[in-house]
């Protein structure tokens, strides 16, 4: 089966951050997201390419870091969570005269996905040949078909898109069915943010969704 | 920081810009149209059209900088996936080169026959001013997937704004079929500091 279990419930925002930039110069001075004593959030540097001397995106590890940081978001309009991580430390040393960068690159996807009138499971599905109608993942559910004469049955699905009942097929009369709409189709939309470390014009490292992309450029 | 983003729909001449959690394709310029408005299927030897969707990315509470807006569909053959016949399709409005999205001033109201069929993107008198003829280019979304995207907006935003729209459009064959639809996700992409 092509089912996807999706949670759009739990997607109308972005998940906290996971990690935090670190920019080291070529004096040995580092500056880093976040006051480390007070939680306080700075900009960085600068947001163009810059000669640093190492770029990293540092996991949160510490627990009263995460506390002091959440402590003083919560003080913002705007503010930005942060939670503990357990994606690896990820460090870039370039080369003397080569430009680095680090960004987040935000993911906002609109989707459509199913929702079972049953139990409730929410999922996305893929027609496929030997998969052409979808079904609950969780309790096997379809949408049904009802002939305004014989009530429930089991259309004669057709290539055109028509679906008959087959009880009426035989009387030489044809009649199509009603869809009774047991998975209901619905929309949503949902955020993912990855962390990106670059390099100019040689190598880009994305960190997220549990795997490190490596890409030359 | 880290900025709030939403997709917005444009609708009508003076467009206003509304924050959808849908790109449902319909045959009215409405956003969120629910089950009215549903796309038809045209009669044998014609192609009929949604009306065409402009999209954009909108953020408040930014921190220093948005750039490098990009937007990808579900990858392959989404007018197969969908069983929008021989010649089914969603399409997009792309230019010769990038930025491919359309700025603000070339905003062009979807036009077309209400619950029947939109006007063509490509069309030479009915089509958006910003990509039909030789202004630019209407091709299939199949093409642009999370490892080729299109380039929408290459500018750095330093302030709270949007990106240039992405146009797209469904183009469906007297052949399609009606029944359950895949489910499928569009994405855009922005990197952010």
């Amino acid at each position: 089966m092509r089912q996807e279990i999706v949670n759009p419930e739990g997607a109308d925002g972005p998940a906290p951050l996971q990690l935090f930039w670190a920019l080291e110069d070529k004096e040995g001075e580092v500056a880093v997201q976040y006051d480390l004593d007070t939680g306080e959030e700075r900009k960085i540097p600068t947001a163009k390419p810059h000669d640093w001397a190492s770029i990293a995106w540092v996991p949160f590890r510490d627990p009263d870091l995460v506390n002091r940081i959440n402590y003083e978001q919560n003080k913002l309009q705007n503010p930005t969570y942060v939670d503990l991580s357990p994606l690896p430390f990820i460090q870039i040393i370039p080369k003397a005269g080569e430009l680095s960068r680090v960004t987040r690159r935000g993911y906002l996807e609109y989707f459509s996905y199913y929702q079972c009138s049953a139990c409730d499971t929410t999922f996305k599905w893929k027609k496929e040949d030997d998969d052409i109608v979808p079904v609950c993942p969780n309790c096997g559910m379809t949408n049904t078909w009802a002939c305004d004469i014989h009530g429930e049955v089991s259309p004669i699905h057709l290539e055109n898109g028509e679906n008959r009942c087959p009880h009426c097929e035989k009387t030489g009369i044809p009649r199509g069915c009603r869809k009774i709409r047991n998975l209901v189709q619905k929309d949503g939309v949902s955020q993912r943010r990855h962390y990106v470390a670059v390099i100019e014009d040689k190598i880009e490292i994305e960190i997220g969704d549990d795997r490190i992309i490596i890409r030359s450029l | 920081m880290a900025a709030t983003m939403s997709i917005e729909e444009g609708n009508g001449g003076t467009p206003t810009w509304t924050a959808i959690t849908t790109g449902r394709y319909c045959t009215s310029d409405v956003y969120n149209p629910g089950s009215s408005h549903p796309c038809v299927v045209p009669p044998t030897g014609q192609l009929y059209y949604s009306y065409w969707k402009s999209h954009r990315l909108a953020w408040t509470g930014i921190g220093t900088q948005i750039s490098n807006i990009k937007w990808y569909g579900p990858g392959g053959d989404i007018g197969s996936l969908w069983g929008l016949g021989t010649d089914g399709d969603v399409k997009i409005g792309i230019k010769g080169s990038a930025p491919h999205g359309c700025p603000d001033g070339q905003y062009d109201q979807a036009t077309g026959t209400t619950d029947t069929t939109g006007d063509y993107m490509d069309d030479g008198t009915n089509g958006h001013a910003y990509y039909k003829g030789a202004a630019g280019d209407v091709v299939s979304i199949d093409s642009y997937t999370s490892a080729s995207p299109l380039l929408v907006d290459n500018n750095v935003y330093t302030t709270d704004s949007h990106s240039y729209h992405v146009v797209t459009q469904v183009v469906i064959d007297d052949d399609a079929t009606q029944g359950d639809k895949s489910d499928k996700t569009f994405t855009f992409v922005y990197d952010e500091i």
